[in-house]
């Protein structure tokens, strides 16, 4: 049981599910962030601030994203952990429009 | 102190996880968890994060002592000095004490366990009233109850990691518990056998080996049925039980009439699944058992969760590494329960036999019972009716009656009856606003305390202060103190039993025969102390055969069944249109009973009440996700709306919601509560449990049908269904 983030991250990384984390269980990539099933407590305060909806619950996820999982598991075990929100990627306003996500 | 650290522990939820507080330029910046405390272990979650920043910072906070210059329930007020509220509420206290006996003045005060019971629980008796309140009744008391009837006073504590099998019983630790989600991840990890009983498909069930979902209240015949196979098919620990356990035999008897097929008739799961259940928790040994709020507040609470603790005892699983252990207290310290169990801060028997409710649950209110709080709903009765005695005076400290207990027109009524209402609290809430005094408390972050898990974990942790209290806040015992001596000018106090001047004397008066001083605690933030398995050895357990009852004494020396047995669910005889059963109360954990309705973050996460139903149901029913529905009950003439959520996830005849909904952005009276809260709709009583005297807030017959949306208040219908905004700490 874990939140797994999926593709919607990517070129955004707004990182507002950083802000919300209780135990610090997200990890920076270059363009995007992932959990460490291991510490992920299942508290889903991550999944309704994300402004691109790419959080997921591991269970919730539809077949074609289920890779995910591994990737989240795999990366967070060799990126860095990350406790603090960051500004967002500069392409982040366009490709959330792209995605069709409105500016809340 | 400017910048740092500072090691402390959070006290927005009962369980205390280690925290740190961040501080910078004498701000608190952010809370996170502790990785060195011994019991948490860094696990932290989004309560602990986050509500004690935004109660300390929040725009509305409550900063002055307070009178009532309007109708009560209008809000309006004007700011008074300290000495004039100590003054003009000991003076009215004194009134209701020379008119109606010291009896007619209660208390209310929720989590008692921490210092705000205790300085509530001796102000009153001090005063001569035995009569508090506390929320328990509706949480955790049926559990603790069980414990003290049998001597299983057995929790899982920080074995729960250790253990093979892993039984869940009416909780969601993902929701409420996030130690032991933590440690049932890592369990299962390890290859811990997880079975779960509850009628919704959460978290931890979804995780679960075996996943069993019994009709709501019928769990206890679950539980029997589950002794029965390990009775039968040879697999309990029959050493343990030789050695340590009486009335076996007995409860053989009774198990008897609960094979798998009889159980599985009551509770809807396949005999072959409770078989397999019985076979894991006997023999994947060492296990561990956890009980829920989901079996306490039902008619069958006390029994339930005997039944279930029973399982622990016949498999022997008491006290080991890996199961469920007995109390580890630090010899010497004073927390609530030493406190108010000492002959020595007690009130004469004869005055505590006079405590509302003694006479109808004495496990409840009496000497040797968990709570020795009150009955509620009779203290609500006897405002209401005079009966058995006139209460006419309340200081509520914190607790938010009007939006937490069952009955709520006849909470409001009572409260306006009264002579006197006075609340202490950091914000407004339905209940503050009907009192005549509203005075201000201080918050996590101001205050100092130590703290004992109640699971008794081999560790004592501290609240440490780290930021000046604002306004003219005071803290639980400050304002104690400040109406004992006020009382005392007028000879209202009769007994002596707070005796410290200040909070920290309080404190060092805990500690003093520890060897230990809350100085000592400031680095760590936490003492962990060496302790033994198997507690029970050498002198037994603490009842009066010294071993597990599992006939309990106590129980056929008071009149009652000695043994657990399953009674019907009440929803059973309803019927009719009723047809739908309403489970209150679940979890979430953006909330804690009342609280943080009016922080930003947690209504980000939920911002509307929500009624959670199976879409099938809400097919045929013709409602859509989203819409606005009235929930009904065959007990209350009342109905309250909610929105319609879909889940796969619950039974179809079963709906959920969870407790205490209010809106402070909502300037109407009681902000709301009394058209979307549940506890509107569920009556505080009617049907109890007969040894604590529970009302059954759970496992309610329901109806439920969608508004049109002309019957739902404007104010309603404008709140957007979701926040989005930067709200950590806010």
């Amino acid at each position: 049981m874990t939140a797994v983030v999926t593709e919607n991250c990517e070129s955004c990384r707004y990182t507002e599910c950083i802000g919300v984390c209780p135990v610090s269980c997200f990890h920076l990539g270059d363009d995007r962030v992932y959990v460490d099933a291991d510490v992920c407590i299942d508290c889903m305060a991550c999944i309704p601030v994300c402004p691109v909806q790419a959080i997921y619950m591991d269970y919730e996820l539809t077949p074609e994203r289920e890779k995910w999982i591994e990737i989240n598991r795999i990366e967070s075990t060799i990126l860095p952990g990350i406790s603090t929100k960051l500004e967002p990627l500069p392409t982040a306003e366009a490709t959330r429009s792209a995605l069709g996500f409105e500016n809340v | 102190m400017r910048n740092g650290i500072i090691a402390s522990t959070c006290k927005e939820c009962y369980i205390g996880c280690g925290s740190l507080v961040h501080v910078k330029d004498g701000q608190v910046q952010r809370i996170t968890g502790n990785p060195n405390h011994p019991v948490s272990r860094g696990t932290f979650c989004i309560k602990g994060m986050n509500a004690p920043l935004a109660s300390l910072k929040h725009k509305d906070r409550v900063l002055y002592p307070m009178r009532r210059i309007g109708e009560r329930g209008s809000g309006k007020y004007k700011k008074i000095s300290w000495q004039n509220a100590f003054t003009e509420i000991a003076s009215r206290l004194d009134k209701v004490k020379r008119e109606f006996g010291a009896c007619a003045i209660a208390g209310a005060v929720s989590n008692q366990s921490y210092d705000r019971g205790v300085a509530m629980s001796l102000l009153l008796r001090s005063i001569g009233s035995p009569n508090y309140m506390i929320n328990q009744d509706l949480c955790h008391g049926c559990r603790v109850t069980a414990g003290i009837l049998t001597g299983i006073k057995a929790e899982p504590g920080t074995e729960l990691r250790k253990a093979k099998s892993i039984l869940v019983v009416g909780k969601s630790p993902s929701d409420s518990n996030i130690i032991e989600w933590r440690d049932i991840k890592l369990a299962k990890k390890n290859g811990a056998k997880l079975i779960v009983v509850d009628p919704r498909r959460t978290q931890v069930a979804r995780m679960a080996d075996l996943w069993l979902s019994p009709r709501p209240g019928t769990d206890a015949a679950l539980a029997l049925s589950m002794a029965n196979v390990i009775m039968s098919e040879v697999l309990l620990d029959e050493e343990f039980v030789a050695q340590w356990c009486q009335g076996i035999e007995d409860l053989k008897k009774r198990a008897r009439g609960y094979t798998p097929g009889v159980a599985s008739e009551i509770t809807g799961i396949h005999a072959d699944q409770i078989i397999e259940a019985a076979r894991i928790f006997a023999c994947e040994k060492p296990g561990c058992l956890v009980l829920g709020h989901g079996i306490d507040a039902q008619a069958n609470g006390v029994y339930t969760s005997i039944a279930f603790k029973i399982l622990l005892a016949i498999t022997g699983n008491i006290d080991k590494e890996g199961a469920n252990g007995l109390p580890k207290l630090l010899k010497g310290f004073r927390g609530y329960f030493s406190i108010t169990d000492d002959p020595k801060f007690q009130l004469p028997q004869e005055r505590e036999k006079r405590k509302i409710g003694s006479v109808a649950y004495p496990f409840w209110t009496g000497p040797d019972s968990w709570a020795k709080a009150c009955h509620n709903p009779s203290v609500i009765q006897a405002m209401l009716t005079g009966e058995p005695y006139p209460v006419r005076a309340l200081y509520a400290s914190g607790a938010n009656i009007v939006c937490t207990y069952p009955g709520m027109d006849e909470t409001i009524k009572a409260l306006k009856g009264l002579d006197l209402l006075v609340v202490a609290t950091d914000h407004m809430t339905p209940t503050a606003e009907i009192a005549d005094f509203v005075l201000p408390k201080t918050v996590q972050l101001e205050e100092e305390a130590v703290f004992s898990g109640i699971g008794g974990p081999p560790c004592i942790s501290i609240m440490q202060r780290a930021s000046a209290p604002r306004g003219e806040a005071k803290t639980d015992f400050e304002i104690a103190f400040g109406l004992r001596d006020a009382l005392a000018e007028r000879d209202s106090i009769e007994f002596n039993l707070l005796p410290w001047k200040t909070h920290r004397e309080f404190l060092d008066f805990q500690l003093k025969d520890t060897g230990l001083s809350f100085d000592d605690l400031r680095t760590d933030g936490f003492y962990s102390y060496p302790f033994k398995y198997e507690a029970y050895q050498p002198s037994g357990f603490n009842t009066s055969s010294g071993k597990i009852e599992l006939s309990s004494g106590l129980l056929e020396n008071a009149g009652y069944d000695p043994l657990p047995d399953y009674r019907a669910p009440n929803y059973l005889e309803t019927g009719s249109i009723f047809n739908l059963i309403l489970i209150t109360g679940v979890r979430s954990m953006a909330f804690h009973h009342s609280r943080f309705r009016n922080h930003e973050w947690a209504r980000a996460v939920q911002n509307r009440p929500e009624i959670r139903l199976n879409p099938r149901t809400a097919s045929r029913l013709g409602i859509e996700e989203g819409n606005w529905v009235w929930i009904e009950t065959p007990a209350s003439p009342n109905r309250v709306c909610q929105v319609a959520r879909f889940s796969e996830d619950l039974p179809e005849e079963v709906v959920i919601t969870g407790m205490g909904w209010w809106f402070p952005e909502i300037d109407i009276e009681n902000r709301g509560a009394r058209t979307v809260n549940v506890e509107a709709i569920i009556p505080y009583g009617r049907h109890w449990d007969p040894i604590t005297g529970s009302a059954e807030a759970k496992n309610a017959a329901c109806r439920v049908y969608k508004a049109n949306l002309s019957e739902i208040p404007s104010w309603l219908r404008n709140i957007p269904p979701k926040r989005k905004t930067n709200i950590v700490g806010k």
